[in-house]
């Protein structure tokens, strides 16, 4: 995969990444033992994340966005491991780092907020006590200082009454208001990555707008960048500056936000963009949905990893090689075999 | 939360006089008279209706209730048949010590129940796992006695490290204590394991994980204090088994506590004494468990705020 960087560059020159990146991911892979052999779950994903720049983690579930951002942290679930590939924070090696280090990074320097806020709150300490806990944890400071930090965050993340909250239990709280909770922990020691792990999904839809708006102001005020992942697309643009789809552990498509949903280059954006809603759709008609699924995990063909459902497929050529990387525009990059021949844009050979 | 103790006490209140009418009862009317048990053997039936009048077992059974009513109301438990003494004296001797064993086996038990469980649920399939299934099964499977029988044997009498019975002072609780301690701990051991099991999957210890909280403390601060209330539970039962007198480790360990006494109490059909044991067991088992629904509130809020 080291024809990955090189193609990318080849074409697209500099993209948004002008500066040093805070995060650069190189030829990830992250495997589980299936059936005695192991299989990649994340498999030479690459990427970067400029300061303050956030960068959305866009696919179906079974594409490897969480097992992505598990392994930045190096908190892959047993009894997966991270196989190969390199994760460079802030000039830092993750994952040569030993342990204690590690940990000073998680909620240090990169935070995480979960997708479901009832459940990753725990529901037998105040969220007072969650906080100053944290900021405890990396910041060695009095309890004062701790707690006059924790009201702090509360009302960045627009707590009228920090004070008051300290107190509340999370059983106590809305589903947006528990989100908010889990924002103000993640950014309680003053992260400078933020990585959000399906953070709306689980929200009503204009609570979700809420916290996206949330989000992106705080990013904006305060400078931290952002790892967004989300299975819905339609939602990237509202908050991320780039978008990298990954699709059954493969990165596929990648480029600035506004660039890849104009003009995607790779079939499976293009089915993604269908099946998101819009207010435009219309009622009563049912979306349109890429047949078929991920493939299990252990079990994807050789050749293009979309091959087994791709509406475009290029036989003998797609079901045999992978593809590399081919530049669609300034930062924007493709893996897709048919692109690379045809050159065309997805949205005319797709649906 | 004033009203809901009230009316637990109250229904506590309930529990207790249904019991004890309940063994006043049963003692009058299954077979034996406590005259013939205490009055020489071969007595006149005189003699044995001199000691009928004495014990007031001659008068009727609601008689009989009225009386012992009236004394339960004034703090009055009436007079042991076997003994001769206040049953309120008798009792205030031996429930001192009992306290004090089953607090000790409590404390032991739990201990045993969360370090094991805790390092069985960290690791499963460890040694520790192995260990903590082994003493599960061992405390589950051994009688009481027989351990009881065999640290008496080995530690006391061969080794003569502690005691082999009586009560004096605290090493002489250690031997009893410890027996009774591994007849409650493979319950509270595996309940404790599954939960903590559970709770360690939970997506807060995962979090806790990803904001660099030490591991240490999400197990024992984080996750420890989500799986203990099952824990709690099996608890409030364990003190019940052993308030009601270990008996057996009593009675093995010639520990002079409220088991023992039980003991005496029933074979000699000494009614007072029975029922006043009855009274105040029961009463303190209730009161345990009301005081561990009332714990349950102070470790997890979330039933604090249902019962709001």
């Amino acid at each position: 995969m080291s024809a990955l960087e090189q193609d990318a560059g080849g074409g697209a020159g500099g993209t948004a990444v002008a500066a040093r990146p805070l995060l650069k991911v190189e030829d990830l892979r992250v495997e589980f033992p299936r059936g005695g052999r192991a299989a990649a779950a994340v498999d030479g994903v690459s990427f970067e994340v400029a300061p303050g720049e956030c960068l959305a983690l866009v696919g179906e579930s079974g594409s490897g966005k969480s097992i992505t951002c598990q392994a930045l942290m190096r908190l892959v679930p047993e009894p997966g491991r991270i196989a190969a590939g390199s994760v460079e924070f802030d000039g830092e090696q993750l994952l040569e780092a030993p342990e204690s280090r590690l940990r000073r990074v998680r909620g240090g320097e990169i935070a995480m907020v979960f997708q479901d806020p009832s459940s990753t709150l725990n529901p037998v300490f105040t969220v007072g006590h969650q906080l100053v806990d944290v900021i405890r944890t990396h910041w060695k400071c009095s309890k004062a200082r701790a707690r006059a930090r924790a009201e702090e965050v509360l009302g960045q993340v627009g707590f009228p009454d920090p004070a008051a909250r300290m107190k509340s239990y999370p059983g106590e709280l809305s589903g947006g208001l528990k989100q908010r909770i889990s924002i103000a922990l993640a950014l309680a020691c003053e992260p400078k990555l933020v990585i959000c792990d399906e953070a709306t999904t689980n929200l009503d839809v204009s609570i979700q707008a809420q916290i996206v708006e949330l989000l992106r102001r705080l990013k904006s005020e305060l400078g931290f960048s952002i790892v967004f992942v989300t299975h819905d697309i339609g939602l990237t643009p509202h908050i991320a500056d780039r978008i990298l789809v990954l699709y059954a552990g493969h990165a596929v498509e990648e480029g600035p936000v506004r660039e890849v949903l104009d003009r995607p280059g790779h079939p499976y954006t293009v089915g993604l963009l269908h099946a998101a809603p819009s207010l435009a759709s219309e009622r009563g008609v049912a979306l349109p949905t890429i047949p078929g699924s991920v493939p299990p995990l252990g079990q994807l063909p050789p050749g293009a990893p979309f091959a087994t459902r791709c509406p475009v497929l290029v036989a003998g050529l797609c079901d045999a090689t992978e593809p590399g990387w081919t530049a669609a525009g300034p930062g924007h990059r493709v893996a897709c075999h048919r692109f690379e021949r045809d050159g065309t844009r997805g949205t005319r050979w797709v649906g | 939360m004033g009203r809901y103790v009230t009316s637990r006490l109250l229904q506590a209140l309930f529990i207790v006089v249904a019991i004890t009418l309940g063994v006043f009862l049963i003692l009058r009317v299954t077979a034996g008279d406590p005259a013939r048990v205490r009055a020489p053997v071969f007595s006149s039936p005189e003699v044995i209706e001199q000691y009928r009048a004495d014990f007031g077992t001659d008068r009727s059974i609601p008689e009989q209730l009225g009386s012992f009513a009236g004394g339960v109301v004034k703090g009055d438990l009436g007079e042991s048949f076997r003994f001769q003494k206040p049953v309120t004296e008798l009792i205030g001797e031996a429930l001192p010590r009992t306290l004090q064993l089953a607090l000790l086996a409590l404390l032991m038990s739990v201990c045993i129940a969360v370090v094991l469980g805790v390092l069985a649920a960290r690791h499963p399939g460890s040694p520790w796992d192995w260990m903590a299934s082994a003493v599960a099964a061992v405390g589950q499977s051994a009688p009481v006695f027989w351990v009881g029988l065999l640290l008496s044997t080995y530690l006391a009498v061969k080794l003569g490290l502690f005691p082999a019975g009586g009560y004096d002072g605290f090493k002489s609780l250690i031997l009893p204590a410890f027996t009774a301690a591994l007849s409650i701990v493979p319950t509270e051991l595996r309940v404790l394991r599954e939960s903590m099991r559970s709770t360690l999957r939970q997506e807060y210890v995962r979090a806790a994980r990803a904001s660099g909280v030490p591991e240490w403390k999400i197990t024992f601060k984080y996750a420890l204090r989500n799986a203990s209330l099952p824990l709690l539970t099996v608890i409030g039962v364990d003190v019940g088994y052993l308030l009601g007198g270990v008996i057996v480790a009593e009675v093995v360990f010639n520990f002079p506590g409220i088991g023992q006494l039980a003991l005496v109490a029933l074979n000699a059909r000494d009614y007072p004494l029975v029922q006043g044991i009855t009274i105040v067991t029961a009463s303190v088992f209730v009161l345990v468990n009301l005081a561990i629904d009332l714990l349950y509130t102070v470790v997890d809020p979330r039933i604090r705020l249902e019962a709001a």
